[in-house]
This record gives structure tokens, C-alpha cells and sequence, in this order.
């Protein structure tokens, strides 16, 4: 019988030097795999996101007008920018709709989005009139002329309501919970069964704070705070308000969700890991949610850095 | 880099995570600054952060994810995946980023501050888009 | 895409469970629990029968679907047998389908027939059934993820048959659901609801496939018997293992494009409004986003899918010639690079759906040349067919009939594909029924006769009876005739400009002629004759099921290590798992009695027909 040596003899593997190659199994081959789907996933968001923004026309935000509007015959026009209410708001709404020809609803509108509510759309003289009433008003005013974006530009509380500070603090909490994730597995690997419980007890609860601060984002941006007309015709940051809040909500809703998911996995992971789930030998789960939950991180780093920062 | 074996007696690499965190810590520091002191220059803007996303990424997938010490197989799902996103981007990009410009804006943007009634070259143009 | 081989059998390597010591332990009794043991079960032939059985149901759902389109481009606006009197008899409607009705049809049809029949057929059913029983392993990688991903698709098809019936009816944007008509409320009555089922459904089916094919994949590199290199691989198992691949990197580009048009629809994003679109008197939309952008999304993933439907049927065509030509597959590796490179290249190619979207010229110039490029594989596979079959002595059993009928029929298909990839050539039979006739001869022509093909030839594994021959040489030769009577003549009228998607050609006056109508009630006639023909196959098919005579192990003399185990294969598949010693394609060899050669069974003498190093 010549069995032994028709089949492919064991071969040594490729001597690598200063890289010691960790074992392939079909779990992380299939995980890997789904990485790759998911890469695929958020290409599919990501790269959308990319080519809308490139191909958005120059005019397709502004100071002065809400997102989306043709502004081809409304370049001369001007915004007046109420920075301060004074004393006496009523009188500064009441103002707006006499003389800048606000509705009441409008007029309340531009108010509550002080320090940056803006009454846009004004040619120079008038501009200048509805200035003078607003200040008799008490109202403490700025003419801006129209300044028009091609997407809406970080910092520019006019165009752009995504708070910067509070994600960057964000971010470096999910580089937390993916450092934590890491000790997790390391700890499993060299047995220390209690230190690997309390390291995944720390990723959930890093993970959730995240989710807590995108969930208060996301309160703040519909429905908690008043934005300029430069950012919403309505006054609210929600996913119809312009095609960079269908993005923002999109890319950030999507990968909440892929948080979401994993804080679940890592805390079924966590319950496990209390009953003894896992030992030096026997951690593969740990080692797959683990790299999911550096992946969603890696993911985060993009969207943060493309989404907010740019 | 320390491979100490551990209980059961594998070569597990033990990477320096606290290390790692750092860097990141350090480098999203780096980045945000960069971004505000930036924010006015579209074009650094962007190879700046895409600089520094990209090694950020880097570190995460080369420490956390393990790719330092995962054989050759891994890259031959992670490449063709990122070939295809490019590939996929830069397909889309003639239709959807280069569409035709709804004006063409003889000045630079800046100048578009308070022409004066009078001239106003651009109330001429085509109205309404390009069909996209 | 050719994953390592170094890892067989290296000690830094953990063989995956069973494997590691090859044969004795870890036989599973198949559970006793009906519900685990038929309905949620983890085993992959339970699974493929499951996927079976309901690609084949909603394949007779789909049919009557494509009858009821043909009713009335034959006569349009007839009352319509049994439907009119159900749907139609109100007065206003007076027996006659509306026009909305047509568009859910073809509409309709197309989804049906492309998401729940013909890929759940090959890559669930038959992906499912034959991987593991083919590469000689106990199950999929992932037994659960397996059982997970079929039932991510009984909610589909009760999304998508449910459809019907709300108010507006399904879908009726057409397969492809292309924007604005297919986001904005108001369009068409299908966009009221149906359309966010329609989209929810497909969701379903997108991550049924998606969690499918990582199993597919892993189980492919992970778990194969040893010996079994991968240039040992039956023809069936590497389509399997690229359409795997094609579907694992396309289709989460489709689900983002799902997403987002869902979204569009009940959140209220931009994605793919133009500015300040307004539909039907609806209120205004903000837009900004970009209609075609949904297109080259949504192509990208379903130009891949075009070769999701065809590559396992290329695959299991190429097997099944191989046994019933008693000749070794001509051209092996070539198989397996033509393969991968129709694969490869179907990932650039999606853009020649769109040459009449307003795309950028520059981009119809090079989707193309990239198309054009796809005949190149697509040929070596044809000529690699012909060439197995040349100078065999042929067994023109019914698989084998199909098989042929695969090959020929994809020829038709093919070439006609040549004229839509020539953009100047597709201005001209763009969106018309010559791209009707093209489809059908590839997906009918092609991947159904394969289908057929693999019924027949698989059916005493899968169940362990016989189908009847004589019946299914009937089945064949009237399908095969009814067939040709329906859709050649597509290529005819589309020539003359006959458009798809229209409730009634006969508004255009150059349709009026004798010609066109009389070809269109041709057709028809055919096309009902056709589904009738499906009777056949199905009594065949039952009848067989229940009481067909009892298979052996190895019907068909064939060599691949499903035939090495008993019809139907026991819970665990092979009692020992078998070590494999060659190709599986040795028909015909010399010295040897029989003229197969299992892949289990060593050549006489210590012979060897591969190189050492291979």
C-alpha cells in the first residue's frame, strides 16, 4: 500500500525569523472573513460618503441659508447673526418677524439657536435695517455675508453642530476599551482567569460608556439643542436635514451598532469567563470577540477622523 | 518584544499594549490638535489627518488585531478587501464627485463678500442643476 | 485567493476537531429530537434539503409569475383565466390586469427567481450538500452559523410573500430598485410599502448568504481530508469556494446600498434624492445625494451575483461531464483559472449595466474592455467542456442530457452577452427584450439546466432512490425545446426595438405589426408549455422520492468522495474519513478494471499520473 506516500508529507513551515506566527483555526480564519465582509460593508457607507462629499456643489452649504438650496441668484445676499438676545428676546423675535419678514415659528427658530442664531438672506441695505431694529431690540447682532461651503466645515458652529471635543474625549475612551480588551486576552493566555474577568467586566463598561456618549450626542443633535438655519431648516440636526446628516447618522448609527453588538458578545464573554469559562488553553472566543472589538475601534478611528475632524 | 511563555506552555507574544494605548492616547492628542490648527487648510488638512488615521489604525491592527504575529493567510483577505474598497471608490468617483459645476465662479471663493448691487455676474448663470 | 497549503499537516497548526486524528472518534449519532434533527438542524444535508425545498417551491411560484407576464404581452389587456376573476372582477377593473400589476410581476419575478431560488438553490442547497460530503469532512466549519444561515431566510420569503398583500401591493420598481421611483412614496403604489419589504427581505436573504459563504469558505480551507490538496478539489467544490469568495467580498456593498435606500425611506435621508425632489405632489425632499450612486452600488454587488448564479453551475456541469464521458476533465487547472478569473474580473465589470445611466463616458469605455475580457475565461471553460466530452464514450443519461444542454445553451448566452458589452452596440437593445433573451439563456439556459443537471445526478446521494431516466429524458428534451421556443425569439424582437418592463407594446406602432405580435403570442404559447413541461420534472421528482428504486452507493461509477459513502449518507457522513489519493477526475485509466478510479482507490501499482510535487 502506497497511502503514506502518495499523501503530502508534514512540511516544517517557512522559518520566519523575530515572528512567531500564532495558530490558524477555523474560527479566525471565519472571523477574519467576516472582517473582510465588514470592511466591504463600510466601504459601501465610507465610500459614499467620500464621493457625496467631493461631488457636493460649492454652494451646498451656507451661513445664511438652509443646506441644499440653489444660492446661484443669492450670492450678494447677506446674514445677520444674533449673538445675544439681551434683555428682552420677545422684543428680538417680534423685530425679526416685523422687519426681516420671518415667520413667528422662523423667528423663534433663528432665537433659540443663540449664540449662533442666524437671520440669513437679506440684500446689503436690507441687511443693515434689520440690524439697526434688532439692536434697538437689545439684541446684540454681526452682518456676516454670505459664506458658502461646499460641505459644512469643522469649527464652524454655522454650518457644522458636531461637537469635536466631546468625541475626541470619545475616541480615547474606545482606545481605553480596546487596551483593556487586549490585557483581557493577554491575561487569559497566561492563565490569570480573575484578572481576564475583571479586564472584560472594564472593556463592557468602557464600551458602554462610549455608547452613553454617542447617545447623548445623538440627543443633543435631534432634539436637545437648536441649530442655525445653516445646518438644519428646522432647527434640529436629524437624519433628513441634509445629505451630511443622512452620512453622519448613517456611519456613526451603524457603527453604534456594531459597538452595541459587541458590548452584548463581551458580556455573554464576561458571564462565561465567571463560570470558568475559559482557561490558558481555551480562550478562543475571547480572542475572536476581542478582535471584532479592535476592528469596530479601528473603524471608529476613520469615521472620527474623516467625519468630525475634516 | 516579550514572548514569555505562559501556563500551558504556548509562545504567545505578549505585545507592549500599555505602550500602544499610549501612542494612541498621544497620537489622537496629536491629531486633534492638528486638526484645529489646521482647520482652515482643506488640503493639509486632509493628508495631515489621513497621515495620522492611517497609523492610528495601524497600531490597533498591527498590536491589538494581532497582524504582527498572524501568518501570510490574513493578508489574503485583508488586501483584496482594501484593493476592492479602492477600487470601488475610485469607480464611483467620476459620477458622483465630478459632476458638472451648477456656476462657474470667475473669482475666487473669498471675493464672494459684499460685490455691491451692481455687479453680479453670476445671476446670469444656468439656473438649476446638472441632472446628477 | 489560493489559500496556503504549507498549513496540512503542520505542527503549528491545530487541526479543527475531528480531523486531528483522522477516522476513529468523534462520531455523532444524528439527533433524535425532530425538531433538531429536521427542522432546525445543524446538519449540512439537512440544511441543503431545506434550501432545497424551498428554492423549488418558490421556483413554481416564480413560473406562474412569468406565465401571468407572458399572458399579457401576448394578449394584452385579455381577461386573464382563473387571476382576472380573482384579483380583477370588480367593474371599474373589468378582468384586466393593471398596469401596476405588470410591474409587480416583473418585478417580482425577477427578485423571486434571483434571491430565492436559483442562488439558495446552488450555493444553499447544493453548496450546502455537497462541500463537506465532496471535500470528505463531517460537517461545515460552523454547524450552528450554518443552521443560522438558513433560517435568516424563512423571513425573507414570508417578507417578500407578504408583500402581496399590503396596501399598494409588492414591489414594482423592477429587481434592480433603482431611485428615485423605488424610494419615493408616492411613485407607484408598489413604493408605498412593498418596497420596504422588498428591501427588508432582501436584507435577510443579503446576510443569509453572506453567513453562508464565510462558513463555506472556512470549511473549504479548514477541513479537508487528508490528502485532499487543493488541486485535488472536484470542479464543483472550487466553484463553490470562489462564488463563496464573490459573495463574501460583493455583497456587504449591497447591504450598505439596501441600507441607505431603506433609510431614504423611512428615516428620511438624502442618499439618493437629487435636490428638492419632489414626487406625486409629496413634500419636497432636502436631496443632494445621488441616484446613480445607488446603481454602482447595487451593481457592484449584482454583477458578481450574476456569476453567484452561473459559477457553481459551471462547476457541477464540469463533474458531471466528466463522469458521463468516462474521460478525465480536459484542461483541470485551466477549470479552476477560468474560474477565478471570470471571478476576479466580475468585481470591475458592473459598470456595463449602466452604460444608458448618464454614466461618465470615461467609465463605459473601460467597464467595456473589462467585460470584453470576461469571454476569454468564459471560452477556455467551453472549449474545456467540448474537449472533455470529445472522444469519450458518452452516457446520455438525464443529468448528463442537461449538463450538454448547459453547455449550449450558455454559448447563446454568452455571445449575446458580447453585444450588450459592447457599449455602441447596447445603446441600441438597452432595457429592450433582447437583454431579456440574454438573461434567460444564461439563467435559464445556463444555471436551471444545471440545476436539473444536478437533481438528477444527485438525487440518489441527497435521498437515496433513483430518479426515473425515461421521465427525465422527457422532462429534458420538451424543456429544452419549449425553452428555445420562448426566449430565442427575444433576441428577434428586442432587435426591433421591443422595450422590457412595458405592459403593452402595442402602444409603439412599429410593435404593431403581424410580426411582433405574432412572435410575442409564439412565445407565450411556449412559455406556458414550458411551465407545464415542469410537471414532469416534478412528478419525476416525488414520485421518485417516494418510490424510486433504491441507489446504491456509487450510481454513477464516479470518482468524487461523496460516492465513497452510502445513498443518503449517514449523519456523520463517513464512517472513516477517507484519505485522498489523486484527482478526482481518473476515468478511463489504464490498468485499471473499472474504468473510474475513487479518489480513495490507489493506482494499480504505486502508479502515479501527478507529479510528486503537485
Amino acid at each position: 500500500m502506497t497511502i503514506t506516500a502518495t499523501i503530502a508529507p508534514a512540511e516544517e513551515p517557512r522559518p520566519r525569523t523575530g515572528r512567531p506566527i500564532t495558530p490558524v483555526t477555523p474560527g479566525k480564519v471565519a472571523l477574519w472573513l467576516f472582517l473582510a465582509t465588514e470592511v466591504m460593508f463600510f466601504t459601501g457607507l465610507i465610500g459614499s460618503y467620500i464621493v457625496f462629499r467631493a461631488g457636493s456643489p460649492r454652494t451646498g452649504y451656507s451661513n445664511a441659508y438652509s443646506p441644499a438650496t440653489p444660492l446661484e441668484r443669492l450670492l450678494d445676499t447677506e446674514g445677520v447673526l444674533i449673538k445675544s438676545a439681551g434683555p428682552n428676546p420677545a422684543a428680538v423675535t417680534e423685530a425679526l418677524h416685523a422687519h426681516a419678514g420671518l415667520t413667528e415659528a422662523a423667528a423663534e427658530r433663528v432665537l433659540e439657536a443663540v449664540p449662533h442664531g442666524m437671520a440669513g438672506g437679506f440684500k446689503k441695505t436690507r441687511a443693515e435695517a434689520v440690524a439697526a431694529r434688532l439692536k434697538a431690540a437689545g439684541a446684540e447682532v454681526e452682518i456676516q455675508p454670505l459664506a458658502i461651503h461646499k460641505w459644512p466645515a469643522p469649527y464652524d458652529p454655522l454650518t457644522n453642530p458636531l461637537a469635536i471635543d466631546l468625541t475626541a474625549f470619545n475616541t480615547f475612551v474606545l482606545i481605553c476599551s480596546s487596551v483593556t480588551m487586549a490585557l483581557a486576552l493577554q491575561s487569559i493566555r497566561d492563565g490569570k482567569r480573575l484578572r481576564c474577568s475583571l479586564f472584560l467586566l472594564a472593556t463592557v463598561a468602557i464600551g458602554s460608556l462610549f455608547l452613553s456618549i454617542q447617545v447623548y450626542e445623538y440627543y443633543q443633535l435631534m432634539v436637545g439643542h437648536h441649530y442655525p438655519i445653516g445646518i438644519s431648516a428646522t432647527g434640529h440636526f436629524r437624519p433628513g436635514s441634509s445629505l451630511f446628516a443622512s452620512c453622519f447618522f448613517t456611519m456613526t448609527g451603524f457603527h453604534g451598532a456594531h459597538v452595541t453588538a459587541g458590548v452584548i458578545a463581551l458580556s455573554l464573554i464576561f458571564i462565561r469567563s465567571l463560570f470558568r469559562g475559559f482557561s490558558a488553553e481555551n480562550h478562543a472566543p475571547v480572542e475572536l470577540v476581542g478582535l471584532y472589538w479592535h476592528f469596530v475601534d479601528l473603524v471608529w478611528i476613520i469615521l472620527f477622523t474623516i467625519v468630525y475632524l475634516m | 518584544m516579550n514572548t514569555t511563555p505562559n501556563a500551558a506552555g504556548h509562545d504567545f507574544p505578549h505585545p507592549p499594549y500599555i505602550k500602544v494605548w499610549a501612542a494612541l492616547a498621544l497620537f489622537t492628542g496629536i491629531e486633534y490638535a492638528y486638526a484645529y490648527l489646521a482647520r482652515d487648510f482643506f488640503g493639509m488638512l486632509v493628508i495631515g489627518l489621513l497621515f495620522w488615521a492611517a497609523f492610528k489604525a495601524g497600531l490597533v491592527g498591527w498590536f491589538f488585531m494581532h497582524l504582527k504575529f498572524e501568518g501570510s493567510w490574513v493578508y489574503l483577505l485583508i488586501i483584496p478587501a482594501c484593493l476592492l474598497a479602492t477600487i470601488l471608490v475610485i469607480a464611483l468617483y467620476p459620477d458622483q464627485a465630478y459632476k458638472p459645476e451648477e456656476f462657474e465662479p470667475d473669482r475666487g471663493e473669498q471675493s464672494w463678500q459684499a460685490p455691491g448691487s451692481s455687479a453680479l455676474p453670476l445671476a446670469a448663470a444656468p439656473h438649476g442643476r446638472a441632472q446628477g | 485567493m489560493h489559500e496556503p497549503e504549507s498549513h496540512e499537516g503542520a505542527p503549528g497548526v491545530t487541526a479543527p476537531g475531528p480531523e486531528s486524528d483522522p477516522g476513529h472518534d468523534h462520531i455523532h449519532p444524528a439527533p433524535g429530537w425532530f425538531l433538531t434533527r429536521y427542522i432546525f438542524a445543524s446538519d449540512h444535508k439537512v440544511i441543503g434539503i431545506q434550501f432545497l425545498f424551498s428554492g423549488l417551491i418558490f421556483f413554481l411560484v416564480g413560473g406562474m409569475l412569468a406565465m401571468a407576464l407572458r399572458w399579457q404581452l401576448a394578449w394584452p389587456w385579455k381577461p386573464m383565466p382563473i387571476l382576472s376573476r380573482l384579483l380583477w372582477a370588480e367593474p371599474s377593473l373589468g378582468y384586466q390586469m393593471p398596469p401596476e400589476f405588470y410591474n409587480k410581476l416583473f418585478t417580482m419575478h425577477a427578485t423571486i427567481m434571483i434571491f430565492f431560488v436559483i442562488i439558495p438553490l446552488l450555493t444553499g442547497g447544493f453548496g450546502n450538500f455537497l462541500i463537506p460530503l465532496m471535500i470528505g469532512a463531517r460537517d461545515m466549519a460552523f454547524p450552528k452559523l450554518n443552521m443560522l444561515s438558513y433560517w435568516f431566510m424563512p423571513p425573507a420569503m414570508v417578507l417578500i410573500t407578504y408583500s402581496f398583500f399590503v396596501e399598494g401591493g409588492s414591489a414594482e420598481a423592477g429587481w434592480t430598485s433603482y431611485p428615485p421611483l423605488a424610494f419615493a412614496r408616492w411613485a407607484t403604489p408598489g413604493s408605498l410599502n412593498g418596497q420596504t419589504l422588498w428591501l427588508l427581505s432582501l436584507l435577510f436573504a443579503g446576510i443569509s448568504s453572506i453567513l453562508g459563504s464565510i462558513n463555506y469558505i472556512t470549511t473549504i480551507v479548514m477541513l479537508r481530508a487528508p490528502g485532499m490538496k487543493l488541486f485535488r478539489m472536484p470542479m464543483t467544490v472550487w466553484a463553490m469556494f470562489i462564488t463563496a469568495i464573490l459573495q463574501a467580498f460583493a455583497l456587504p456593498v449591497l447591504t450598505s446600498a439596501l441600507i441607505m435606500q431603506t433609510l431614504d425611506r423611512v428615516a428620511g435621508t438624502n442618499f439618493f434624492s437629487p435636490v428638492g425632489l419632489t414626487v406625486a405632489n409629496a413634500p419636497p425632499v432636502v436631496g443632494g445625494g445621488g441616484p446613480i450612486l445607488y446603481q454602482h452600488l447595487f451593481w457592484f454587488y449584482s454583477h458578481p451575483a450574476v456569476y453567484v448564479m452561473i459559477l457553481p453551475a459551471m462547476g457541477m456541469v464540469s463533474d458531471i461531464i466528466a463522469t458521463f464521458s468516462r474521460k478525465p476533465l480536459f484542461g483541470y487547472k485551466p477549470m479552476v483559472c477560468a474560474i477565478a478569473g471570470i471571478a476576479g474580473l466580475g468585481f470591475i465589470v458592473w459598470g456595463h449595466h449602466m452604460f444608458q445611466s448618464g454614466m461618465n463616458p470615461a467609465l463605459g469605455a473601460t467597464f467595456m474592455m473589462s467585460t470584453m475580457l470576461i469571454a476569454l475565461p468564459s471560452a477556455i471553460k467551453v472549449f474545456n467542456w467540448l474537449g472533455t466530452m470529445w472522444g469519450g464514450r458518452i452516457q446520455f443519461t438525464a443529468a448528463m442530457l442537461n449538463a450538454v444542454g448547459f453547455v449550449s445553451m450558455f454559448i447563446i448566452g454568452g455571445l449575446s452577452g458580447i453585444f450588450m458589452a459592447a457599449s455602441p452596440v447596447d445603446i441600441h437593445i438597452h432595457d429592450t427584450y433582447f437583454i431579456v433573451g440574454h438573461i434567460h439563456y444564461v439563467l435559464f439556459g445556463g444555471s436551471t439546466f444545471a440545476i436539473f443537471a444536478a437533481i438528477h445526478y444527485w438525487f440518489p446521494k441527497i435521498f437515496g432512490r433513483m430518479m426515473n431516466e425515461r421521465l427525465g429524458m422527457i422532462h429534458f428534451f420538451l424543456t429544452f425545446i419549449f425553452f428555445n421556443g420562448t426566449f430565442y425569439l427575444m433576441h428577434i424582437v428586442g432587435m426591433h426595438g421591443h422595450p422590457r418592463r412595458i405592459a403593452d407594446p402595442t402602444v409603439y406602432s412599429y410593435l404593431q405589426g403581424a410580426g411582433v405580435i405574432g412572435m410575442n403570442q409564439f412565445m407565450t404559447v411556449n412559455a406556458f408549455l414550458l411551465g407545464f413541461t415542469q410537471l414532469i420534472f416534478v412528478f419525476n421528482f416525488l414520485y421518485s422520492l417516494a418510490a424510486g428504486p433504491k441507489a446504491s452507493e456509487n450510481p454513477w461509477h464516479a470518482n468524487t468522495l461523496e460516492w465513497t459513502t452510502s445513498s443518503p449518507p449517514a449523519h456523520y457522513n463517513f464512517e472513516r474519513i477517507p484519505v485522498v489519493l489523486h484527482a478526482p477526475y481518473e476515468y478511463s485509466v489504464p490498468g485499471v478494471d473499472e474504468d473510474f478510479l475513487p479518489q480513495t482507490k490507489p493506482f494499480p501499482g504505486g502508479q502515479r499520473l501527478e507529479p510528486a510535487h503537485s
